[in-house]
């Protein structure tokens, strides 16, 4: 069959069409790899590092969401140093977050840090924040955020709204609005995608547990931004926006 | 309109002008102000939101109002050796200030810096962005309140050539240039460098006295100003260049041994600086810095720059461009030693146009000032290279993107195109070839990620320095989606050679690997910028180039190649510096320690560093630096720093932290006395 690719991932074949990455065929056998910054609907970020992989004959340990799968590949997820290495990040990641009822175990990384048998951060948060909620409809609660960026990708790349972004740099980098300002004064539609993708809780809907915000993630509340989010998948062409780039006239040096 | 509305309406609305107008208007206003964030954000209909997240993203990027003058202070590892941290610790109590605070009536704003990029002139300070090096406390009381002058040298005006041949092959019209430059041949010249080393230690006042007293003499020389030929410890240096003659050095030269100088020189008793210190080398790279003036296209022209390129039009063979590279086994000089080769033709092949070639001359690691040494000195031959890889490539256009603090590297950049424009060598069907390419400056806005590749080219389109995910490579899909390839400037700078002599000749050189800049700064007699084969040893910068150490304390260790290299014993000096051997030489950034010299310290200093300029995008990096460095600042235990270190360099999406524990790996393995381990 032309296009299609033969790999074991975990010692169990999979059948993947060309252009699919590893975690498709990680996630396509259903075992269960930490993914915390992939939006199923989206192109890879590369940010979490919680999907990192061994495979056979390669350096190191890529990142399963951006690695192209190939014929014959060979992966495995439970590969000792693949486990150390992202237990360690898991850790990391765990040491952001500040527990509370409302927080309800962090999702996504709750789970992730349990089967990793992670109970406990080793470490406590570098950064306190007061949570945002500003909104009508959902909070922003930095505590609990793990600056994946998947809500300011759905925010200004599906959306094209742009109300939220990445801010600072450094581990001083946060979720933020134009100043630093609230939620509400920003040019929030309340169109809730953020929330939808939010894989933690920090984003979450008013008066209700985080617990169901996974359950949001299934439901066809995001069928319009997946259509919109798999365009771009795997391909940078698209961050120009469609049209080609305006080029400075020569002589030009602003 | 207003004049921020007028200045705003320069740039076209589109998200790829964000930083350069937020850079205009921060240029006009100093710093900005929400209003003028929300200005731009209206004027390029780009989200104030995303506008905040980009404008709070670069660190030369001011979000609150400066003081009226701007006192910076380099505590970087090589101006920390030569007492950066003294010079802050005078400023703050002169000033009453601490490192980030102004002043209340809003005088002064005393800052900290990571490197002035003059580490061979260590320790520096800046006062309103012009840097003055070697300074002693007792420079400082003048220093900080003499009133600020702007200090630009005097722009050279240099006119389009009087007739072009506008018919015939390359190397006709080439030829017409060529016999047009040799009409302005000048007689004898004395070349002062002033590059950023030398302007920050007196070049400017050396090059005044000097056009003065040879007017006043009615002397038959000419007076240049070249950047600098690699002796930065001898700036301000005065090269004598005479037709058919070896140039001859003599430095340092202050304003007041002028008239000394030329009575030796009249007399033919000119005492020369270090001959040995060129002799020493093997200069392809450098061979014109120093000596050319980087203000006159004529003079490029006449030292052979666009003969080459010349040629290789007129053969119509950009494949051959590729295959001496090939041969040559040119590797990227921005530290990871990629293949050149192997991404021109990538490029070649790849589907989609237009193909862009970024020239990455963005050198943001502390401790490394040697892309600076090159553009400021010899501009034309960047480009000739930049023409020749962007021929090779197919690429039709290109992007010099230069440091935002390096000011002199710009203005010649810019001032090199627009004489290359204006002789036919740059823009439409270059020399009546087929071959157009289009040439664009942008300027950075801080941050040592922001030379990885990839966050190069997402601030290009106006975003957050963060790095893409690889797969697709820039080769591939880079700028706007587009084929792009990035070359850093030392590595196009061996470009000519290499296709005017092939590539064996460069092969030939270093065992395969050919000639690499190393700077030298710390504890040496003789800090500045060398050429040397790769293969060289640490022992031989340190000694015969450097000139040993300059405190008489034996050297005891090397910073390698910056905040991601490591620490080296000098038990390893002997050791053959090679790309992925034992010791590895990075970038080429050598800073010596002596055996006084805190290896602790200038662990912390690299480490924090990379904390701080780690872009907050992947969380092994973001969150693991900064636990590193708290372990660092305890009792470090072995096991521990190497149990996280290994999570930062394996699961890092950049380079950045991916190097980041280097320095405190290596440190900890080579001197665990430093740490109290044993
Ligand atoms: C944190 C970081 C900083 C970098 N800074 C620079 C730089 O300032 N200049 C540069 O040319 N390359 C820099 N690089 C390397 C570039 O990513 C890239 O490899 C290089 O520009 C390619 O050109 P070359 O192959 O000619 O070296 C940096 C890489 C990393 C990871
Ligand atoms: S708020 Fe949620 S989606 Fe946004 S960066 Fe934080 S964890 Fe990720
Ligand atoms: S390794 Fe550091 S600098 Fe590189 S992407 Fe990750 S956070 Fe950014
Ligand atoms: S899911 Fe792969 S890096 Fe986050
Ligand atoms: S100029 Fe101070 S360390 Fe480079």
């Amino acid at each position: 069959m032309r296009g299609r690719m033969k790999l074991a991932i975990d010692g169990r074949a999979v059948e993947l069409p060309e252009g699919a990455t590893v975690l498709d065929g990680v996630n396509r056998l259903g075992i269960p790899l930490p993914q915390l910054c992939k939006d199923p609907d989206g192109a890879p970020l590369g940010a979490c590092r919680t999907c990192l992989v061994h495979v056979e004959g390669q350096k190191g340990l890529p990142a399963a969401c951006h690695l192209p799968a190939r014929d014959g590949m060979v992966v495995s997820t439970e590969h000792p140093d693949a486990v150390r290495v992202r237990r360690g990040v898991l850790d990391l990641t765990l040491s952001m977050l500040t527990p509370s009822p409302e927080r309800a175990g962090f999702a996504q990384v709750g789970d992730a840090a349990a089967r990793h048998g992670l109970l406990e951060p080793s470490q406590a948060p570098l950064h306190r924040f007061d949570v945002d909620a500003t909104k009508s409809f959902f909070v922003l609660d930095r505590e609990a955020c793990i600056l994946c960026g998947r809500c300011t990708v759905a925010c200004g790349e599906v959306q094209q709204i742009g109300a939220i972004s990445l801010v600072g740099r450094g581990h001083a980098t946060r979720v933020g609005v134009f100043g630093d300002g609230a939620m509400a004064a920003s040019v929030c539609t309340s169109c809730g995608q953020c929330v939808a993708t939010c894989p933690t809780g920090a984003l979450r809907p008013k008066e209700t547990p985080a617990k169901i915000v996974r359950r949001v993630e299934t439901t066809s509340a995001r069928t319009a931004a997946s259509a919109a989010a798999s365009r771009s998948a795997c391909s940078r062409g698209s961050r120009a926006g469609g049209g080609a780039p305006f080029f400075k006239p020569t002589n030009a040096w602003p | 309109m207003s004049e921020r509305g007028a200045l705003l309406a320069q740039f076209p609305r589109e998200r790829t002008w964000l930083l350069p107008a937020l850079q205009a208007v921060q240029r006009a206003e100093r710093w900005l102000s929400a209003d003028a964030l929300e200005a731009v954000a209206a004027h390029l209909r780009v989200p104030a939101s995303e506008v905040w997240g980009v404008a709070s993203h670069y660190p030369e990027l001011r979000l609150t109002r400066p003081g009226r003058r701007i006192v910076r202070v380099c505590t970087g590892v090589s101006c920390h050796a030569r007492g950066g941290r003294d010079l802050l610790g005078v400023c703050a109590e002169r000033l009453g200030l601490r490192a980030g605070e102004t002043t209340p009536d809003g005088g002064v704003t005393l800052e900290e810096m990571d490197c002035a990029f003059a580490c061979a002139v260590a320790p520096v300070v800046e006062v309103d962005h012009e840097p003055r090096g070697r300074v002693t406390p007792g420079d400082l009381e003048t220093l900080l309140t003499a009133p600020a002058a702007h200090r630009a040298l005097p722009a050279a005006t240099i006119a389009p050539p009087a007739q072009r041949a506008l018919s015939g092959p390359p190397t006709t019209r080439f030829a017409a240039l060529g016999r047009e430059a040799e009409r302005r041949r000048t007689g004898a010249r004395l070349v002062v460098g002033a590059g950023t080393c030398g302007l920050a230690v007196g070049a400017r006042e050396t090059l005044e006295a000097l056009r003065l007293e040879v007017q006043r003499r009615t002397l038959p020389f000419t007076v240049v100003a070249a950047g600098c030929n690699g002796m930065c410890w001898a700036q301000p240096a005065v090269t004598v260049v005479r037709e058919g003659q070896a140039p001859r050095v003599a430095g340092p030269v202050a304003a007041g041994d002028v008239p000394r100088l030329l009575d030796a020189l009249a007399a033919g008793r000119l005492s020369e600086t270090g001959a040995d210190y060129l002799a020493r080398q093997q200069r392809a790279l450098l061979e014109r810095c120093g000596v050319t003036d980087p203000a006159d296209i004529a003079d490029a022209i006449r030292h052979g720059t666009y003969a080459t390129l010349a040629r290789v039009l007129a053969d119509g063979t950009p494949e051959r461009i590729i295959e001496q590279a090939r041969a040559s086994g040119l590797a990227g000089r921005g530290g990871a030693y990629f293949q050149a080769a192997v991404k021109w033709a990538a490029c070649r092949a790849a589907a989609g146009t237009p193909k862009y070639l970024v020239v990455n001359g963005e050198e943001g690691e502390p401790g490394i000032f040697k892309d600076r040494h090159l553009m400021e000195a010899d501009p034309h031959r960047l480009l000739e290279a930049a023409l020749l890889v962007a021929y090779a490539a197919g690429a039709s256009r290109g992007i010099v993107y230069v440091h935002g603090e390096a000011e002199l590297s710009a203005e010649r950049v810019a001032a090199a195109a627009a004489q290359a424009r204006e002789w036919g060598l740059l823009g439409e069907r270059i020399l009546g070839s087929d071959f157009s390419f289009e040439l664009e400056l942008r300027r950075g806005a801080g941050g040592f990620v922001l030379g990885e590749e990839t966050a190069l080219l997402e601030s290009i389109e106006g975003r957050r320095a963060m790095p893409r995910t690889r797969p697709p490579f820039p080769v591939e899909a880079g700028l706007w989606g587009k084929p792009t390839v990035i070359n850093n400037v030392e590595t196009l700078f061996a470009v000519p050679s290499i296709v005017e002599r092939g590539g064996a000749w460069f092969a030939g050189l270093g065992g395969g690997h050919g000639t690499k800049l190393f700077g030298l700064s710390g504890h040496v007699n003789r800090p500045g910028i060398v050429e040397l084969p790769l293969g060289a040893t640490l022992r031989t910068l340190l000694d015969e180039l450097g000139g040993g150490s300059s405190t008489g304390r034996p050297i005891r260790a090397v910073v390698l190649g910056g905040p991601s290299g490591s620490l080296v014993h000098a038990r390893q000096f002997e050791a053959p510096l090679v790309p992925r051997g034992p010791v590895n030489p990075g970038t080429g950034g050598v800073v010596a320690l002596d055996a006084r010299a805190s290896v602790r310290d200038a662990v912390r200093t690299l480490l924090a560093f990379n904390m701080r300029e780690s872009c907050g995008k992947c969380t092994p990096c973001r969150e693991g630096t900064a636990r590193l460095l708290a372990m660092l600042d305890g009792t470090p235990d072995r096991e521990g720093v190497k149990a996280l270190s290994e999570v930062v360099q394996v699961a890092s999406l950049c380079g950045l932290g991916q190097a980041a524990p280097l320095a405190v790996l290596s440190a900890l393995a080579e001197f665990p006395d430093a740490f109290g381990l044993s």
